[in-house]
This record gives C-alpha cells, sequence and structure tokens, in this order.
C-alpha cells in the first residue's frame, strides 16, 4: 500500500477509509499470530501515525483481555471505534479479517488438492510438532504472570493456579465432562480467591 | 441448513468462553468430534493452515470450518469468532470500573489458566494419535526452544519442520 494513503489523514482525523487499508495492511502482513497483528499495529497506530497515545492503546489492550475470543479482534475494533467512530471500527475488523480470511480459504483450499499425496502428509505431521511446541509456550507466557500473582495473594491462590491447568488437562483428556463445565469452574474458583483482598 | 445453524452456534459458543485464539479449541473438537462432523486429522490440517495464513491465530477454525463443511463452513466459522470479541465495544467506557473489580479479573485469570491446560491436552492427544517418535520430540523440543527464545520467526519454524517431516517420514 502506498504510503501517502496513510499520512494524507494525518491533518485532520482518520476517516473509516483510513482505518480500512491500515488494518488490510497490518493484517495481511502479520504472519506469526497475535503477537504479530499486536506488534505491527502498535508500530502503526501508536508510534508512526500517532492516532492513539502509548496510555490509550495499554487501556484497549487491557479490555481485549478480558472479553471473549480472540484478543486481537477486540484490540482492532476498538482502535476503530476510538479514531473513527462506529463505522471506523466495522471498516478495522473488515480491513483485518477480509484478506486473512480470504488467505486461510485459498490456503485450505490448495490443501485439500495436495492432500492425497503421502509427502504432505508427512510435511503437515512436523509442522503439526512444531505446532504443539509453539503453543505450549505461548500458554506458558500467558500462564505465568497469573502463576505469579496468584503467589503474591498466598498459598491457596497459588496452589489453585497449578491445580486448575493440570486438572483441566486431565479432565478434558479423558472427556469426563463438558469443556465448557471445566473452563467454568477453574473460573469460578480463581474468582471466588480473588475477591478475598490480597494480603 | 439446521446443521449448518447448530455448526455456527456451537462454534459460537466455543468463542464466547474462551480468551485467546487457540483457547476455544477443547469444546470445538469435543462438540465436532462427538457429532462426526469433523476429524482428528482435519484439527491438525486446521491448526497447521492457521499458523501459516497471516493475521490471528484464532483463524484456525476458518480452516476447519473450510475443511469440514467447504467455503459456507469457513463464512461461519469466521462470523462465530468476530462477534465474541465485539463486546469490547460496548463495554468500553465501563472498561475502568470492571477490569478494577478482583471478582472479573479472577474469574478471567481462572478461565486463562483452564484452557491452557485443556488446550495442551487436546493438541497432546493429537499428537499422539500420529504416533510420537524420535522426530516428533526432537521437532516439538526445537520448537520450544526457537520460539521460546524468539529464534526464529515462526513461519520460517514451521516450514523447516515441514521439511524434516517430509525427510523422515515420507514413505519410499
Amino acid at each position: 500500500m502506498p504510503r501517502g494513503v496513510l499520512t494524507r489523514s494525518q491533518g485532520g482525523p482518520p476517516r473509516p477509509t483510513d482505518v480500512f487499508l491500515l488494518w488490510s495492511k497490518i493484517g495481511v502482513k502479520s504472519f506469526g499470530g497475535g503477537q504479530a497483528v499486536q506488534f505491527y499495529a502498535f508500530e502503526h497506530i501508536v508510534n508512526e501515525l500517532k492516532w492513539l497515545t502509548v496510555d490509550e492503546w495499554a487501556q484497549l489492550w487491557g479490555l481485549s483481555q478480558i472479553v471473549p475470543g480472540v484478543n486481537v479482534i477486540a484490540v482492532c475494533a476498538l482502535t476503530g471505534l476510538r479514531v473513527a467512530g462506529l463505522a471506523g471500527s466495522l471498516a478495522a475488523l473488515a480491513g483485518l479479517m477480509a484478506p486473512s480470511v480470504a488467505a486461510t480459504i485459498l490456503i485450505s483450499a490448495a490443501y485439500t488438492q495436495i492432500a492425497q499425496f503421502a509427502g504432505v502428509h508427512a510435511a503437515l505431521r512436523g509442522m503439526f510438532a512444531a505446532v504443539v511446541g509453539a503453543a505450549l509456550v505461548l500458554n506458558w507466557r500467558v500462564g505465568r504472570p497469573i502463576v505469579k500473582a496468584a503467589r503474591a495473594r498466598g498459598r491457596i491462590a497459588l496452589a489453585a493456579s497449578v491445580a486448575i491447568p493440570v486438572v483441566a488437562a486431565a479432565i478434558v483428556a479423558e472427556q469426563w465432562v463438558p469443556v465448557v463445565d471445566v473452563l467454568l469452574s477453574g473460573a469460578a474458583l480463581m474468582s471466588a480467591l480473588w475477591i478475598q483482598k490480597p494480603h | 441448513m439446521a446443521g449448518n445453524l447448530l455448526f455456527f452456534l456451537l462454534l459460537l459458543k466455543a468463542s464466547f468462553l474462551s480468551s485467546g485464539g487457540l483457547a476455544n479449541l477443547p469444546s470445538v473438537h469435543q462438540d465436532l468430534i462427538s457429532r462426526q462432523w469433523a476429524h482428528e486429522g482435519q484439527f491438525v490440517e486446521a491448526l497447521a493452515i492457521g499458523q501459516l495464513a497471516p493475521g490471528p491465530t484464532g483463524l484456525w477454525v476458518v480452516a476447519l470450518g473450510y475443511l469440514a463443511r467447504g467455503p459456507s463452513g469457513a463464512l461461519l466459522a469466521a462470523g462465530a469468532i468476530t462477534i465474541p470479541p465485539l463486546l469490547a465495544l460496548p463495554m468500553d467506557r465501563l472498561y475502568r470500573r470492571l477490569a478494577n473489580h478482583r471478582a472479573v479479573e479472577g474469574f478471567v485469570f481462572g478461565l486463562i489458566l483452564a484452557a491452557a491446560g485443556s488446550v495442551m491436552a487436546v493438541l497432546a492427544e493429537a499428537l499422539r494419535s500420529y504416533g510420537v517418535d524420535l522426530a516428533t520430540v526432537l521437532i516439538f523440543t526445537a520448537s520450544v526452544v526457537l520460539v521460546g527464545r524468539r529464534i526464529l520467526p515462526r513461519g520460517f519454524i514451521l516450514l523447516l519442520s515441514a521439511a524434516v517431516g517430509f525427510a523422515v517420514w515420507v514413505p519410499r
């Protein structure tokens, strides 16, 4: 995308079109999941275009953590909302999702065409082992700060924060109860422990 | 068509009860496998495609929708993961009060921890369904180290693992 499209609106407030173009650019070049998306979004929106301050960004990011689903989608919608209203929010979403969804569908379609070859399965098997490794790292990164926060609240909170993922894994592996019940039980337990004042 | 609606609602439920792109995996896995709407192999394929494609990792569901039900499944999946995060829009003004509420913070933390364990259980099961051998362990370990230390971009790690998998497991 030509730089001029983005810099032109720097004089006035960004329009929904600017928001759309920026987010499609962020979406298309973000290989490596949500972290890549957040990295590029911060680079462009805060550092380069100064549509939002660092504080405003931190606020959006915090909110994105407590709403359900993919955090980056929430960040995207919120940046659009803050800089160009509801239309801006829809424009941001369309910008992020349309190219990425299209690319995902194209790759899936291409995959179904070549799926019958044994080599493809062998390559996929290697890739999947790497995906599981990456997932372990990502879960560790989101889980560790929570365990640390729990430790500051005392032994019971610490024990719960370690036990919840382990017990959840065991229950889900054995398929004893619906996954949703497992997730809600973990959430309810931590919520109950968190209500007490930290010492 | 009734199948499409239920498919959409199942994905929507999973997304509403998740935080982050992979956290809906255990619920989607349980619901679709039990109805035989998708099989284990399609989850593996979709997760790999989701990592390869640009954009959020959460789009793995779109790949799964495509593999399980074609283009309409992909679009239903895209809708199902887009709606729940939009709760952020009406909450934008309320947020400061809500975020400081300890019960809310604890609830989200518990949800994240339970999802982390569940996700790893489902992934481990899928990995085991392929058979775990030395090459699997080596690729897994290398990925943990390379991603953990941010040594190589993730797309590059995936392509490298694909090449190793091709070299090791392709039938001759």
